[in-house]
């Protein structure tokens, strides 16, 4: 792997600053590029609503500065914190479980005052991937059968009240990304052969048996959208026409047509990309696609070169579920996947997901040493 | 292996380079799903562009949402409570508007618009569809529509609509038997299905509205609407898709003449009534007072008047039959004797001898008999039980407490009378009262449970607080001797429910001791003689006799109550005088059921600062009954 070159601008104010803070600088480029674009579609969105707006660019602020914060605590505090959030997290989602609010037929959100609702799930983008790491950090490799089984059991509780939430898309991505850490942490070949046999058997049991109604409902019309043109088949519809009629460079900054008459439900959410490629065409989607890559690629770099194994495992594992995010929600919003309702990272508007993210990236900074 | 986070062991070496190995699978494997999914934006924004292009010209469809009529409630008889009703309202599309401020402050110089109206709908716009209407002034008179006609041409974005709104046939009388509706808060949008009620502007607020919202509401529909490029429906004909499901209708127990009695007998005083069918626990009138119209709530726009009605001083909105707390007072009697003859602390022959003063052995402090005068102590002579209760003895009811432990009396009473309990079963709001216990006043007071406390517990005053509806049902199980019913509002609907409901449970009485069966009846026998025990002479009549005994055409058993204000909660208002005395005076109480063999109805009277309950609250009480017993042959008369 060729590393990317060290950005010979040192000398640069901003950049000298950044290094200070501890923050890499091609890390921060990506993700500011990415923020901005964003924010420039959603500002023709949102227009008529400046509240909505101001509320956005206020979690980005907060999330900027929950990035460099985490950036400047040390390796060892987090290793030493994260069994107390990993037993926080679990209480949380139980928790939710219970005493939750509903919304939309599943038990998600938690509403407390003086916080923004968030879903407890938001914090398992972090918090999974370094209990994974602390419990691998200094276990050998290749893996051990009974570290293996060690992890299974790590990220099953998590996982299985997501499940039970119900909240598939999470369970998946999460579950994906857990999985991911565990391979980098030395997993045998032979047994993840053996699991994608088992992993097979195991879906055509889930498709018969664990699937709730609503679930597969949502599979078939992603299926076969026109099962159901009103209901979830409607957003599939209306996306693809988002983004097909913006064609190579858009209709113009809020000038689409599908997110302004509103043809295009939750255009400043979950179907973020389609106003992006309704107004400014394939070269924005495929531009903001790039600049993820290049932010995974990045950050995968920074994570090789991690000092540490917790580091390496920990850093790698949140990117992975970051760039999971990423790829579900666009090949949702362009038909390739049903409608699981996970929002794009950074881009969409959606409360306390921005802030876990960037704070997600500031672990990520702190994990690579100084 | 600790250093393993620092140094580096020689397994690290071949740990670090399968790790890069493996980081290096992940990065290709990502870029790989890049190119794929690069490529199926290229396949839709490049290779298909043009079809897409089309489809998104001919996107002229816009699908509409309808609301569905709400379901109707009815009463028992199948006359319509609340059904729905169309007005002519001001709406504003918020897509088509130009400049907000400028179009309201044009509306304002046509319309009378309130002055944080403007606010309020920048609010209310906030995450519904822009091409919704929102309502802005409801039920325009003819001279406002006449204004908005003539200038229409100048407010664009501004459309008169029809609205369906609630409307409750019986306005104040009903409301707090039935609850209303409200609009949808912005608080609201979080807890509802918000497709099921895009087009819908009202939510249950109290009573049946809101326990049965999810079948009251129905289901939505829709439409499809052309519309040219700028959002606009064109003249064409909406086509629907699906119409929409109307919710379900509701019968209730409540008997409308039996409510419009209540509510007539009770007047302009302050205080609640309920009475319940003991056959079926059906809640057949359900008066608070003073009451409010639900109607002006809905329609009106003024919110200066809605506001007065929730600052009123004797809070109408305030539901009092289902929500206020008095001590029971000396209705209470019947149920503290029930308790001594099961848990055989006395028997029907024990007597006591009432001179008008109890003391606890040890204590100087004295209690007193409620008929003592400047020149007598009161009491009632030789006192057994059933004198006891028709005389209302309080020296009896204070020496009979004074023997029983309160844990062992609020058990009995939570248990076999509902107090202390929610036991309603279609009601969200109904409260539960305070039944004391000695954990409780632990908890409460941090303070131990004396045996005064208990004493005063046996004429129903102290720490003890009912709702009128736990009176009623307090009533009601008398009534059946002993068999318990679950209150409820709901006989039927005309479709399946959303909500789950569970059929009641049959009457079935817990006969516990052997004995129980006799001593419910002669309970019901001494409670008869309240009413019916007349002609005797001085202090030997039942204390309701006078009042409404004297020429009464069924068998009716009563107790009556006086409850002791004690605090005052209006303290730190301003008063006068004569108010403040109104409002310390004593709390008139009475429950009664009738007729005396197989009970059809069961009622509790309370007059707030009324006086005394016989006098006062046991009028009431026999009017409420006769709306229910005597009407079949007010009829026949009539023919």
């Amino acid at each position: 792997m060729t590393e990317l070159p060290q950005p010979d601008v040192r000398n640069t104010r901003l950049v000298t600053w950044l290094y200070n803070a501890h923050v890499d600088p091609w890390l921060v480029l990506g993700i500011v590029l990415v923020l901005g674009l964003g924010l420039t579609v959603m500002s023709g969105t949102l227009g008529h609503v400046p509240s909505m707006l101001f509320r956005h660019v206020l979690l980005i602020f907060i999330g900027v500065a929950a990035l460099f914060v985490m950036a400047q605590i040390p390796e060892h505090t987090y290793v030493g914190l994260t069994p107390v959030a990993y037993v926080g997290t679990v209480g949380l989602l139980v928790y939710v479980l219970y005493f939750g609010d509903e919304a939309k037929g599943a038990m998600r959100w938690i509403d407390w005052p003086l916080l923004p609702r968030f879903q407890p799930s938001e914090i398992l983008k972090v918090a999974m991937p370094l209990s994974l790491a602390w419990y691998l950090h200094d276990k050998p490799t290749p893996l051990r059968f009974r570290d293996l089984i060690v992890c299974l059991i790590i990220i099953g509780i998590p996982v299985g009240c997501v499940f039970a939430q119900p909240d598939f898309g999470t369970t998946v991505l999460v579950l994906t990304a857990c999985l991911c850490v565990v391979f980098l942490a030395g997993l045998q070949w032979r047994w993840i052969v053996a699991a994608t046999v088992l992993g097979v058997i195991g879906f055509v049991v889930a498709w018969r048996v664990l699937l709730t109604e609503y679930q597969i409902q949502r599979i078939m019309t992603f299926l076969d959208p026109d099962r159901n043109p009103l209901g979830a088949g409607w957003n599939i519809i209306q996306s693809k026409i988002a983004l097909g009629s913006g064609g190579a460079t858009g209709k113009g900054l809020g000038e689409g047509t599908q997110s302004q008459l509103s043809f295009l439900p939750e255009g400043h959410t979950d179907f973020m990309l389609a106003v992006v490629g309704e107004e400014i065409g394939f070269v924005g989607t495929a531009t903001l696609l790039t600049l993820f890559f290049f932010i995974f690629a990045r950050g995968m770099i920074m994570s090789r070169n991690c000092p540490t194994r917790f580091g390496r495992l920990a850093s790698a594992g949140f990117l992975m579920m970051f760039f999971g995010y990423m790829l579900t929600n666009v090949m949702m919003v362009s038909g390739l996947l049903p409608v699981v309702g996970v929002p794009l990272p950074l881009v969409s508007y959606g409360g306390t997901s921005i802030i876990t993210i960037l704070a997600g990236f500031g672990v990520v900074t702190a994990l690579r040493g100084r | 292996m600790n250093e393993s986070i620092d140094g580096r062991t020689n397994s690290e070496g071949s740990e670090l380079r399968s790790f890069g190995d493996r980081v290096l699978i992940l990065v290709v494997l990502g870029f790989l799903m890049l190119i794929i999914v690069l490529g199926r934006l290229v396949y839709l924004q490049i290779y298909n562009h043009e079809a897409y292009q089309t489809q998104s010209l001919n996107n002229r469809i816009q699908i509409q949402s309808i609301a569905p009529p709400r379901g109707l409630i009815f009463d028992t008889n199948g006359e319509i409570l609340a059904d729905n009703r169309q007005i002519l309202s001001l709406a504003l599309v918020p897509e088509r508007i130009d400049g907000v401020d400028a179009l309201f402050a044009k509306l304002s110089e046509l319309i009378e618009l309130a002055p944080g109206e403007l606010q309020a709908f920048k609010e209310r716009i906030r995450g519904r569809p822009k091409h919704d209407p929102i309502i802005l002034k409801r039920d325009l008179t003819d001279k406002e529509q006449a204004q908005l006609a003539v200038n229409r041409h100048e407010l664009d974005g501004a459309v008169v609509t029809y609205e369906t709104i609630r409307h409750y046939l019986y306005g104040e009388k009903f409301v707090h038997a039935i609850g209303t509706v409200r609009r949808i808060a912005k608080e609201d949008l979080d807890s509802i299905d918000r497709v099921n009620y895009r087009a819908t502007q009202f939510i249950g607020g109290t009573g049946v509205e809101r326990f049965y919202e999810s079948s009251l509401h129905g289901t939505v529909g829709s439409r499809s609407v052309e519309v040219d490029a700028s959002g606009r429906p064109t003249r064409e004909q909406p086509e629907d898709l699906t119409p929409p499901k109307r919710g379900a209708s509701l019968t209730l127990y409540i008997d409308s003449k039996v409510q419009l009695a209540a509510d007539a007998a009770l007047g302009d005083r302050r205080g609640a009534i309920v009475a319940i069918d003991p056959q079926t626990g059906g809640i057949l009138a359900l008066v608070s007072k003073p009451t409010y119209d639900p109607n002006q709530m809905l329609s009106g726009t003024n919110s200066e008047e809605i506001r007065q009605i929730y600052d009123h001083r004797d809070k109408p909105v305030f539901n009092r039959a289902v929500q206020g707390n008095y001590a029971p007072g000396s209705t209470f009697k019947p149920v503290v004797g029930l308790m001594a003859l099961s848990e055989k602390i006395t028997d029907w022959n024990e007597v006591i001898v009432d001179e008008g003063n109890f003391n606890l052995p040890g204590s100087e402090q004295v209690y007193r008999s409620w008929n003592r005068t400047s020149t007598s102590a009161g009491g009632h002579g030789r006192v057994d039980m059933h004198r006891g209760i028709y005389r209302s003895s309080n020296v009896y009811f204070y020496t009979i407490a004074s023997r029983m432990s309160v844990d062992g009396l609020a058990d009995f009473v939570s248990q076999r009378f509902g107090l202390g309990r929610r036991t309603i079963y279609d009601l969200y709001e109904a409260g539960t009262g305070v039944l004391p216990t000695r954990e409780w006043k632990l908890n409460t007071y941090n303070e131990r449970w004396y045996p005064g406390d208990s004493v005063i517990l046996g004429i129903g005053q102290g720490y003890i607080n009912v709702t009128p509806l736990q009176l009623a049902t307090m009533a009601t199980v008398l009534a059946n001797r002993g068999a318990w019913v679950q209150p409820r509002m709901l006989k039927r609907s005309d479709q399946r429910l959303v909500e789950v409901v569970e059929e009641p449970e049959p009457r079935h009485a817990v006969l516990e001791p052997a004995d129980m069966a006799e001593h419910w009846e002669r309970m019901a026998l001494a409670m008869s003689a309240v009413v019916h025990r007349g002609n005797r002479g001085l202090d030997q009549n039942g204390t309701a006799w006078a009042y409404i005994g004297i020429n009464i055409p069924y068998t009716m058993a009563g107790k009556s109550g006086t409850a002791q204000v004690i605090e005052s909660a209006r303290e730190g208002e301003e008063l006068d005088d004569e108010e403040r005395d109104e409002y310390e005076r004593n709390h008139a109480l009475f429950i009664a059921f009738a007729p005396f063999k197989d009970p059809e109805i069961a009622v509790a009277v309370v007059v707030e600062n009324g006086g005394g309950g016989s006098k006062e609250a046991a009028p009431v009480a026999r009017a409420v009954i006769d709306a229910k017993l005597l009407s079949s042959t007010v009829v026949a008369q009539n023919d």
